[in-house]
C-alpha cells in the first residue's frame, strides 16, 4: 500500500501540473514510470536516446484550451477522441523505437486540449509519415493526417524548424524542393540528357504559374512569417 | 502491347541521380513502357515536408502538376515513392471531393489550368506487376543478375492502404520480391525488410540523428541477412541509403557498409545487359564494387 501522505502530495502535485481533470493522473503517472525507468537505465550505463528540445521549452504548461481537439477534429476529419489509447501506433512506430517519440500522447495531449506543448513540441516532427500507425490502428483513426493537420497548424503559428525553411524556399525560388546543382547537371550530360530537366528548371513561364499557386494558397507568407527554429538533434 | 505515360520526374530523380532518369528512358520503352515528358512540371510537392507546412499549398501545386498530364490525356507514371504519395493521394482528394476540387481549380484558374479528375497516377512497380507482369520482365533479361537483393518497398508505395487497393497486403507485400526475382535474383528475407528507411516526414532534412540511426537498423539486418545490395522503387530512399552509409561513417565513425543501392529500374537494366555507366550506377556515393565483380 502507498504512504498516504506521499500519495496526497503526489495528487496535489499532479492538479498543479495538469489540471484537476479527468486523465491527469494518468499523464503524471505515465510521467513518473518514464522518470523512473530513465533513472534505473542511466544507473546501469544504459544511454537512451534522449532528444533534446529545441524550440523554445514551455516552463508552465499553459491552460488546457478545450476548442483544440474541435479543431483537429474539424480540420483534420479525424476523430481524435475516439483513441482508447492502445499504444499500437507507438508498437509499430519506426521513430518511437529510438526516441522518445509518442505518438499515443500526442494524440492523448491534444484531446486533452494542450495546445501550446503540442504545437511547440520538436516531438511532432520526429513522425516520418510511414503510415505504418495507420495501417494498424483498431480505431482506424489516420494518425499521419492528425499528426499534419496539427504541423499545419504549428506553422500557421509561426513555429517551423529553420531546414524545413530552407527547403520552403527552394520550392519558392525554383519549383524543386531540391533543385538542380553544378555536380548534377555534368552527370546529366554524361548520362547523354539534357543539361536540365524538362521541369519548371527549363520552363521559365512554368516556374512563375508554380510560384503563382504558392502566393494565392499563401505558403510565401506563411514561409516568410515563421521565425528561427533550431533544428533538433538526439 | 506497350502503352504510354506522362512521366513524372519530381526532384531527386532528375537533380541529384539522373541515372534513375537515363535508365527509365532506356530500358522502359523495351519492355513496352513508353514515356512522354511532362513539360513544366515541378516538385510534387514533397508530401513530408510541404504537406506538413500547409495542405492547401500542398493540393493546387499537385493538382497543377496532374492537369499537365490531363492535357496530354495520359495517365501519370513514377517511380518515387513521395511523387506517388503526393499525387495518387491528391488526385483521389480532387475526385472525391467536389468543394475541394473547386477551391484548388479557382486558383488554378488564375494560371489558365482546370482540373479534371480525368487521368489516373500509377507507381511503375504496379505498372511492372499488372502489366508487364513477372514473366514478360524474365522475357526481357538476358543477363539473370544472380545476387542476394535486400527488398525495400518503401511506406507511400504501399500505404495507406485504403487508397491502394492493388497492393494486396501493405504488412506483407510480395509484388516487388516476384519483380526483383524475375531479374534472376534472390530477395532475401530481412528482419527490418519493412521498416521505414527514416528519411521521409521531413524528419531527414530536420533531424539527421534520428533519421540516420532508424536507417542504420536497416542497414544492420541486410547486412545480417546476407544481402548483396538493396533495391528500392524510390530516390529518396535510395539517396537515404546510399548517402546515408557516408554519414554515418562521418558522422558517427561506424565501419562502412559498403552496400551498394540500386533502383529497380537500374538492376533491370543491368539484367537487360546494359553497362554500369549508361546506368548511372557509378555515381552512386557508395561504390559498386561488390557486385559488379558477381555479375556474369
Amino acid at each position: 500500500m502507498m504512504d498516504d501522505a506521499l500519495e496526497r502530495a503526489f495528487r496535489e502535485r499532479v492538479a498543479k501540473r495538469f489540471g484537476m481533470k479527468k486523465g491527469s493522473m494518468s499523464l503524471a503517472i505515465e510521467e513518473a514510470i518514464r522518470e523512473w525507468m530513465r533513472s534505473e537505465e542511466e544507473a546501469k550505463g544504459v544511454k537512451e536516446a534522449k532528444v533534446e528540445i529545441p524550440l523554445e521549452h514551455v516552463e508552465e504548461a499553459p491552460p488546457p484550451s478545450p476548442e483544440f481537439a474541435e479543431e483537429i477534429i474539424r480540420a483534420s476529419g479525424e476523430n481524435i477522441n475516439k483513441c482508447i489509447q492502445c499504444g499500437n501506433c507507438v508498437a509499430s512506430c519506426p521513430s518511437g523505437r529510438i526516441t522518445a517519440y509518442n505518438s499515443r500522447r500526442i494524440i492523448r495531449k491534444a484531446s486533452m486540449g494542450y495546445k501550446e506543448e503540442v504545437l511547440r513540441s520538436i516531438e511532432l516532427w520526429l513522425c516520418t509519415t510511414c503510415y505504418t500507425c495507420v495501417e494498424r490502428c483498431p480505431r482506424k483513426i489516420d494518425v499521419v493526417n492528425a499528426i499534419l493537420t496539427m504541423r499545419n497548424m504549428a506553422v500557421e503559428n509561426g513555429w517551423m524548424l529553420d531546414p524545413h525553411k530552407v527547403v520552403s524556399m527552394n520550392l519558392m525560388k525554383t519549383g524543386h524542393a531540391v533543385p538542380i546543382d553544378q555536380a548534377t547537371r555534368e552527370r546529366r550530360k554524361e548520362l547523354g540528357l539534357s543539361e536540365l530537366p524538362p521541369t519548371v528548371h527549363q520552363y521559365e513561364r512554368a516556374l512563375l504559374d508554380v510560384q503563382h499557386i504558392l502566393k494565392e494558397t499563401g505558403f510565401f507568407e506563411l514561409v516568410e512569417k515563421a521565425q528561427p527554429q533550431k533544428a533538433g538533434s538526439a | 502491347m506497350g502503352r504510354k505515360y506522362a512521366l513524372f520526374l519530381g526532384c531527386l530523380i532528375p537533380n541529384r541521380y539522373p541515372g534513375i532518369e537515363a535508365a527509365a528512358r532506356k530500358v522502359l520503352p523495351r519492355i513496352g513502357i513508353e514515356l512522354a515528358d511532362m513539360n513544366g512540371a515541378s516538385c510534387c510537392p514533397a508530401p513530408g515536408v510541404v504537406k506538413s507546412f500547409s495542405r492547401p499549398a500542398w493540393l493546387a501545386v499537385a493538382a497543377r502538376n496532374l492537369c499537365i498530364a490531363e492535357d496530354m490525356a495520359l495517365d501519370v507514371l513514377t517511380f518515387c515513392n513521395g511523387c506517388y504519395g503526393t499525387l495518387a493521394d491528391a488526385n483521389h482528394s480532387l475526385k472525391a471531393d467536389r468543394a475541394l476540387r473547386d477551391s484548388v481549380n479557382s486558383k488554378l484558374k488564375e494560371v489558365g489550368m482546370v482540373f479534371k479528375g480525368s487521368v489516373g497516377v500509377r507507381h511503375l512497380a504496379e505498372v511492372l506487376m499488372k502489366e508487364v507482369t513477372p514473366e514478360g520482365i524474365r522475357r526481357a533479361v538476358t543477363k539473370p543478375l544472380g545476387l542476394r537483393a535486400a527488398v525495400h518497398y518503401g511506406c507511400h508505395l504501399i500505404k495507406p492502404k485504403v487508397l491502394r487497393e492493388w497492393v494486396g497486403s501493405a504488412e506483407r507485400p510480395t509484388f516487388l520480391d516476384e519483380l526483383t526475382e524475375a531479374l534472376g535474383a534472390e530477395s532475401v528475407e530481412w528482419e527490418d525488410k519493412m521498416a521505414c528507411c527514416g528519411a521521409g516526414g521531413g524528419v531527414r532534412s530536420a533531424v539527421l540523428d534520428v533519421s540516420l540511426r532508424m536507417l542504420n537498423r536497416k542497414l544492420l539486418s541486410a547486412k545480417e541477412a546476407g544481402a548483396d545490395f538493396i533495391l528500392n522503387v524510390c530516390p529518396f530512399c535510395h539517396l537515404q541509403f546510399d548517402r546515408g552509409q557516408i554519414e554515418l561513417q562521418r558522422l558517427y565513425g561506424l565501419q562502412p557498409y559498403d552496400m551498394p543501392v540500386l533502383h529497380y529500374v537500374q538492376a533491370l537494366g543491368l539484367a537487360m545487359g546494359y553497362g554500369p555507366h549508361e546506368l548511372g550506377v557509378d555515381m552512386n556515393f557508395v561504390g559498386m564494387d561488390r557486385i559488379l565483380s558477381k555479375l556474369p
